[in-house]
């Protein structure tokens, strides 16, 4: 058998045999398409509202792919009578002189810049180019610029969020302006701690600065817990927070080891003047705020699914990139390894990057809920609880194996977790209680409806047989030449 | 302001659906159903009448994620487009009833 014989076989064994089911299943997202291209005919003030009105009545042809096919090629096909009876109409909303930027273009300009500018810091850091004090400007500067960069586009985001439903159009828009105003402060703050770097400023003493800083983090926490996302029951609720809570006990005891510890330790202080309360406060402050930024951003990455009307993923990863920068500086600085500028701040360029990037992406004119609703949660963000869980408890070994004692605040951390994992478990056991005793009560009446229906057809069937036997019975009274009424004056057998 | 529209058998459909239920509301799908028109093509005449301030439209307002689908547009008829689709069907019938008359055989005619 040649290869290519081999090919053809394969194709009609294999390939033929699915390929009407694919093209059904592929019939909505055809559809969608269509209608989108329907909708790029109309006159341009009117495609928004066209390709979102049409793309809502996709959802009536549910489960019915040829027929929503069907009604997209139907919309396409009248797409010139519409643009017609929408030229010149009364309806457009009044243009205003603007200069209109291609959210595709825009966003694609947006990822190359990005990551130039990432590429670009990191070589500069690693180099060192024109010394450490230019490095270390540039570095702020960079850090602040990406911040407030992020902030407006952000900003823009809120402003070309589509209707999706008053609640959830309102609640994208204030996800997008909190955003916004945690990166625009972030960058102001680092930007005017990068000047007093440069001119000590009497009047700005450090802390403050700092404190505006880390008044970004309250924002941005908010800003993320804003946008919307799926509501699922009341048990599926304490999951979720047994699974935050878990995620924050963990990098609890991450930080502890690697940003808590060395700022309380005794010995890193020694020699060095005792620093003013208030920045003391701001340091510790820091590395908390980082684990309440981690654990959001991870229980909404665990939580996310399916697309989304916000970027969650990439949002998720941007706040967990800041958090990882702002505590591994905690951690450098603590252990006075930090001088005027460290690799570890690429991280915070690359999360307010991400951010502009995240708030740069075109939006689909819709929240696809059927395909969110579809699409399953993977593995992977199922267990990511558990992952730092492992990666604490890891943590916890190497303490114990370094120091050869487990320090009493770890301790007692172990033991939250260990109460935090063993409620999580009888959480999940009661659902998969609640669970099988739905599925057993269907079962009964299943059960019950099949043994009525037996019951039903054993009647039919000893009605059937009681006829058959009558008309035999019948047939065999019936003599030649004998007339039926002879029959009818007979008495009734009893059946 | 309102422009001219032209009245087509197709917009006497829509605006029978409409009057049907005048202080209802409809969405498109469900006009292009009980019309018995193509989907599509309900669309430009509910445009036409929309440009013609005999129909408004607004958004339905719920939330997509309890409800399980995208919040759908409705239209339903503005004041003068009640008066308006009232006269125009009513202008339709009566060009139509006198041919129906003559074509119905007369009680005493020559056919009995």
């Amino acid at each position: 058998m040649t290869v290519k014989q081999l090919l053809v076989a394969v194709i009609v064994t294999l390939v033929l045999p699915m390929l009407p089911q694919e093209l059904y299943a592929w019939c909505p997202t055809v559809a969608g398409w269509l209608i989108r291209l329907a909708a790029r005919l109309v006159p341009a003030p009117h495609r928004a509202r066209y390709a979102q009105e049409w793309l809502a009545q996709l959802d009536a042809w549910e489960g019915r792919n040829l027929a929503a096919l069907l009604y997209a090629l139907s919309i396409l096909f009248q797409s010139p009578r519409m643009r017609l009876a929408l030229r010149g109409s009364v309806l457009a909303p009044p243009q205003r002189r603007r200069i209109r930027v291609n959210p595709r273009v825009a966003y694609r300009l947006g990822v190359v810049l990005a990551a130039l500018t990432a590429g670009s810091l990191t070589a500069w850091l690693s180099l060192e180019v024109g010394g450490p004090v230019l490095t270390g400007l540039v570095d702020h500067s960079t850090q602040g610029a990406a911040a407030l960069c992020a902030g407006v586009a952000c900003f823009y985001a809120s402003r070309r969020v589509p209707f999706v439903g008053r609640v959830l159009t309102r609640a994208l828009r204030l996800g997008w302006r909190l955003l916004g105003a945690a990166a625009v402060s972030s960058g102001l703050a680092t930007l005017l701690g990068a000047y007093h770097d440069r001119v000590p400023l009497r009047e700005t003493p450090l802390p403050l600065v700092d404190a505006w800083s880390l008044a970004a983090i309250p924002l941005l926490v908010t800003g993320m817990l804003a946008f919307p996302i799926a509501v699922g029951q009341p048990a599926a609720r304490i999951r979720t927070l047994l699974d935050a809570l878990i995620i924050a006990a963990s990098l609890l005891a991450v930080s502890w080891v690697t940003s808590i510890s060395p700022l309380l330790d005794p010995i890193n202080q020694l020699g060095a003047a005792p620093a003013p309360r208030a920045q003391q406060a701001v340091e510790l402050a820091r590395p908390i705020f980082d684990i309440l930024v981690a654990t959001v951003a991870l229980s909404l990455l665990a939580r996310t699914r399916g697309r989304n009307p916000a970027p969650m993923t990439m949002l998720c990863l941007a706040l967990l990139a800041l958090a990882v920068a702002s505590s591994g500086y905690v951690h450098l600085e603590a252990t006075d390894r930090y001088g005027t500028y460290n690799l570890i701040d690429v991280g915070r360029v690359v999360g307010w990057l991400l951010i502009l990037v995240a708030a740069l992406r075109p939006i689909a004119a819709h929240a696809e809920q059927r395909e969110q609703r579809e699409q399953r949660q993977s593995l992977a963000r199922v267990t990511l609880p558990y992952a730092l869980l492992a990666l604490a408890i890891l943590t916890m070994i190497t303490v114990r194996l370094a120091t050869d004692q487990l320090n009493r605040f770890l301790l007692l951390d172990s033991i939250v977790l260990a109460a935090l994992v063993i409620a999580r478990q009888l959480v999940t056991l009661m659902e998969n209680q609640q669970l099988n005793r739905r599925l057993e009560r269907m079962v009964d009446g299943l059960s019950e409806r099949e043994a009525q229906l037996e019951r039903a057809l054993q009647r039919e069937q000893q009605a059937a047989e009681r006829l058959r036997l009558r008309i035999r019975e019948l047939e065999g009274r019936m003599e030649p030449g004998r007339s039926f009424k002879g029959l009818e004056r007979s008495p009734p057998e009893s059946p | 302001m309102t422009t001219k529209l032209r009245i087509t058998l197709q917009v006497q459909a829509v605006l029978k659906v409409l009057l049907d239920e005048p202080f209802g509301e409809h969405y498109g799908l469900e006009v292009a159903r009980e019309a018995g028109l193509l989907s599509g093509s309900v669309y430009p005449i509910l445009a036409r009448l929309e440009q013609a301030d005999w129909v408004s439209s607004e958004w339905e307002d719920i939330d997509p994620v309890a409800e399980g689908r995208r919040p759908r547009r409705y239209y339903r008829l503005t004041g003068e487009g009640i008066k308006g689709a009232r006269a125009a069907l009513t202008d339709t019938l009566q060009r139509i009833s006198p041919r129906w008359n003559q074509a119905k055989p007369s009680p005493g005619g020559s056919g009995a």
